[in-house]
């Protein structure tokens, strides 16, 4: 390696980082300080990993992250970047540690090359994320939410405990490997942990957890919900999918399908008529998590990694607008009405902005992400794409429904601001989602690089 | 060419920043500037292709054709009309950020899915186009504006995503362009040819498909129908235009029937509008029997149809805005747009009952108004290729006559002497400007043809 010297420099400087977070709790700092220390260090991370995120040649049995193939670890740094800023005061220092914690979960997932340490990272981020949800619980829906989202991830625990136990038995290795002759218990294993990521994902038919949890936590932790595990756990599947590792199950592409257009369906009816803005952005999500994994299932792993990309600017353009627009309450369509003309004008544009991108209005980023998604699918039958063109339609009924109170006349009622943080990271990922909307060259930079 | 997008586009990021009371100035002086654009400055052959999404397809590949030149002056004249028309805190005829924004939106959309030469650039001009009247109809206008909006997002948004399907049915065969050579097998063009009919029969529309088409007239405010009817109705008919010449055989055998669906339309549309006691409802109902015209043209697929229909095109852009506007004003003026109250209507106010029989007669079909060389030479057309059409015809142009005369019987008659009373001079009240931009062109286009398709580079009518 040319740059031998600084190899593994990035993975102690995460390492080290986690460290640094859990000793400032110890520490009295103003709150803010701890959420800077830890922006600070993820944009730290962000410099070191392309060019000092590789490890000696034994260790990349576990871990692999050369130079040039950090894309996964730079939008895991990225989402959690845009995170930083939507934590509250009040939380901190201790919701800083735990982002720092799920980060390093993420990180360590995203490159593992080895089931264990998939495990382990996917079980850190799990950890930070109960933390998180408990953390700011301070009502019944916020221990509800706790507990549905904690039993069920305890349950797809085991299940990629069973899942790694069966490919670990008859591959002799843990090392994640291409699978050349199937066998029924590494299929098994296999599809376990398939099931595991589906569920970090949210995707139908492991989508139960995810309107419960979203709805009774607070805004900045229904946005780490809905953006951290979900990068995490899409960009390992479109990883484990670029490298064929998933490819020894039979008939995947039409079980992914089938999960694929489920998703979307069973997001676009929840989300339909929903009264609260929690409630319906949740479903949508899930809704938006179909689009990430119909390409997937054509083999189109660019078409899924724009679709993911898109998601997440989406989710974190909504999420810290709703924190704005919502502060601890949950609004109502008639709560959005007028909010233009109140001080969280801003906020209010980059929700109508990200719905906007999330119904695939033309000019956003959400728009040129559909066209790949259905487009990667259209030598599939016709049911399909058709399908999914079809959902897409009627999603424009509840984004626009709830465009509407923005530009109705009416009482104003919006007055909550949740401060500077959220409402920057609004501006940013909204700013973001019209400009990669525009233009082209980064998404189309990101397919090229996602399968080498 | 491009500034007829960019004009729009920053006056789409400015629009925000705006004082109140500089709105109006700003919106018409933004119609107008397009309007001297594509009437002055757009000279077909001309074309701009620059990659966008090259993975997609989806270029940046714009031109200026014979057909759609004609269309973007319309859009721009119809824009300044309905700019003309708004007005603060009416209801009726709004003057807000929200809609002078989506408004424009929907402008950009129709400018940029004219001018397309890639196939999804249309879509994307074609979405642009459609969903921000939902915001419109939602927003301002009658009680029933709620579900008026429903149903023209429901309708839109399946039109729409047929659309797509067929544009990315196509797409991934590598057809991008309208006037690419790639030839489409011929399995897929009746495919796509059947996603494609259930768009044009939502959004042209064609009978029964026009349910959406009366609910969001009847609610709409004002500007909103005046541009929804003069321009944003022509997207589907003008994509039908442009697709035609991908899909060749597809075309060419669904003619007949399409030119019978055509005649079945516009019969249906003038009985409906018959049938109507309200004049918006009568006006949207027209429509569908003016699109109908539309339909049997293009159908046909010979120069001299499709000639035939962007005549249609513009003169019913013409007729039907000025119409919606006099519908509006006359709410004003009688408190009310039924029929049987509109007798008294010329003495409380001759001059807009002067330019409802402008637009009536365009709507007759009388020589000297815009709609006239259109339906004439479609006429001429269907008599040559089709001449079982003309038995829809002659009954649709007999009862299109007998709808408007009723109407026109009903304004300019009656009413009580104490009416009489003019308090003002109807003539300068505000808006004014709003019918006489639409009505001088109506005659202009009517009365001298031959200079404008001179000016379209047409080489005369054939």
């Amino acid at each position: 390696m040319a740059l031998g010297g600084i190899e593994m420099i990035a993975w102690l400087a995460l390492g080290l980082e986690c460290v640094i977070a859990m000793t400032l709790e110890l520490i009295p700092l103003k709150r803010n300080i701890s959420r800077w220390i830890l922006a600070g260090g993820i944009v730290l991370l962000m410099i070191l990993f392309p060019f000092a995120g590789s490890l000696p040649h034994l260790y990349e049995r576990l871990i692999y992250a050369p130079p040039v193939h950090v894309v996964y670890q730079e939008l895991v740094l990225a989402t959690a970047l845009g995170l930083t800023g939507i934590l509250s005061r009040e939380g901190n220092p201790v919701a800083s540690t735990l982002l720092m914690l799920s980060l390093a979960g993420g990180l360590v997932a995203v490159s593992a090359n080895n089931w264990v340490v998939l495990f382990l990272g996917i079980e850190t981020l799990n950890i930070g994320l109960y933390g998180l949800v408990g953390h700011t619980s301070r009502q019944r829906a916020g221990d509800e939410a706790l507990l549905k989202f904690f039993i069920l991830g305890s349950i797809f625990t085991a299940f990629e405990v069973a899942g790694i136990g069966l490919i670990g038995g008859t591959q002799g290795s843990l090392q994640i490997m291409m699978f050349r002759v199937p066998n029924p218990a590494e299929i098994a294993g296999l599809s376990l942990m398939l099931a595991a990521l589906l569920f970090k994902m949210g995707s139908f038919p492991f989508h139960l957890w995810a309107p419960d949890t979203y709805e009774g936590s607070p805004w900045q932790t229904t946005t780490i919900i809905a953006t951290l595990p979900k990068i995490v756990a899409g960009s390992l599947i479109i990883r484990l999918m670029a490298t064929g590792v998933f490819s020894v199950i039979p008939r995947l592409p039409e079980i992914l399908e089938v999960v694929a257009l489920g998703t979307m369906i069973v997001g676009a009816l929840g989300a339909w008529r929903q009264p609260r803005l929690k409630r319906m952005l949740a479903y949508a999500a899930i809704s938006q998590v179909g689009f990430v994994i119909l390409p997937l299932s054509a083999g189109h792993i660019g078409a899924a990694g724009v679709y993911l990309v898109s998601y997440i600017l989406g989710s974190l353009a909504v999420f810290s607008a709703g924190q704005s627009l919502g502060g601890q309450d949950n609004p109502t369509r008639l709560d959005l009405v007028g909010a233009f003309k109140t001080k969280n004008r801003w906020p209010a544009v980059a929700l109508v902005l990200a719905l906007a991108g999330f119904a695939g209005f033309p000019l956003t980023v959400g728009m040129a992400a559909k066209l790949y998604s259905v487009e990667a699918v259209m030598g599939e039958p016709a049911i399909i794409w058709l399908g999914a063109v079809l959902v897409t339609g009627f999603t424009f009924f509840y984004y626009f429904r709830w465009i509407f109170p923005f530009f109705a006349s009416g009482d104003v009622k919006i007055t909550k601001n949740a401060g500077v943080g959220a409402i920057a990271i609004s501006q940013i990922s909204a700013f973001l989602i019209v400009v990669l909307g525009i233009w082209s060259y980064p998404m189309i930079w990101l397919t090229q690089h996602l399968t080498l | 060419m491009l500034a007829l997008l960019i004009i729009p586009g920053i006056f789409l990021v400015i629009l925000p920043l705006l004082p109140d009371n500089w709105l109006k100035p700003a919106f018409v002086a933004m119609a107008f500037s397009d309007l001297l654009l594509a009437l002055f400055v757009l000279a077909p052959g001309e074309s701009i292709d620059v990659a966008w999404w090259p993975q997609l397809g989806l270029n940046f590949a714009l031109g200026v054709s014979r057909y759609n030149q004609p269309l973007l002056w319309l859009n721009g004249l119809v824009l300044l009309s309905s700019a003309l028309a708004t007005k603060a805190g009416k209801a009726w005829s709004p003057l807000s950020k929200g809609s002078i924004f989506w408004l424009s939106t929907a402008y950009l959309g129709v400018s940029l899915a004219f001018l397309s030469q890639n196939l999804l650039l249309y879509f994307v001009g074609f979405e642009m186009a459609v969903l921000p009247f939902f915001l419109l109809v939602r927003k301002d206008g009658g009680e029933n504006r709620r579900q008026a909006a429903f149903y023209f997002l429901g309708f839109s948004a399946v039109a729409g995503m047929m659309l797509l399907a067929a544009v990315l049915s196509l797409v991934v065969r590598h057809v991008t362009g309208f006037y690419s050579n790639h030839s489409v097998p011929v399995g897929l063009q009746f495919v796509v040819y059947l996603l494609l009919l259930a768009t044009w029969a939502i959004k042209t529309p064609l009978w029964p498909f026009h349910l959406w088409l009366p609910q969001t007239h009847g609610e709409a405010s004002t500007p909103a129908s005046m541009y929804l009817s003069g321009v944003a109705l022509k997207v589907a008919p003008y994509g039908f235009l442009l697709f035609s010449h991908i899909l060749p055989i597809a075309s060419h055998r669904a003619s007949p029937t399409l030119a019978m669906w055509g005649g079945i339309t516009l019969l249906a549309g003038s009985l409906l509008a018959l049938g109507q006691r309200d004049l918006k409802q009568t006006v949207a109902q027209s429509s569908i029997a003016s699109m109908g015209y539309v339909m049997i043209a293009l159908s046909l697929g010979t120069p001299a149809g499709d000639q035939a229909a962007v005549l249609v095109m513009v003169g019913h852009g013409l007729a039907s805005p000025l119409l919606f506007w006099i519908a509006g004003e006359v709410e004003k003026v009688q408190g009310s747009r039924q029929l049987d109250d509109l007798p008294g209507l010329y003495r409380k106010d001759p001059f807009l009952v002067t330019f409802l029989s402008v637009a009536a007669f365009a709507y007759m079909g009388i020589p000297g108004l815009a709609l006239f060389p259109g339906e004439f030479g479609v006429i001429l057309v269907a008599f040559r290729h089709m001449p079982a059409t003309l038995y829809l015809i002659g009954p649709g142009i007999l009862v299109m006559a007998a709808t408007w005369l009723r109407v026109l019987a009903r304004a300019r008659f009656g009413g009580r002497d104490q009416d009489s009373a003019i308090s003002r001079l109807s003539f300068g009240r505000q808006g004014t400007g709003s019918g006489l931009w639409l009505t001088v062109p109506l005659l202009w286009v009517g009365l001298f043809p031959e200079w404008w398709i001179h000016l379209w580079h047409w080489g005369g009518l054939r």
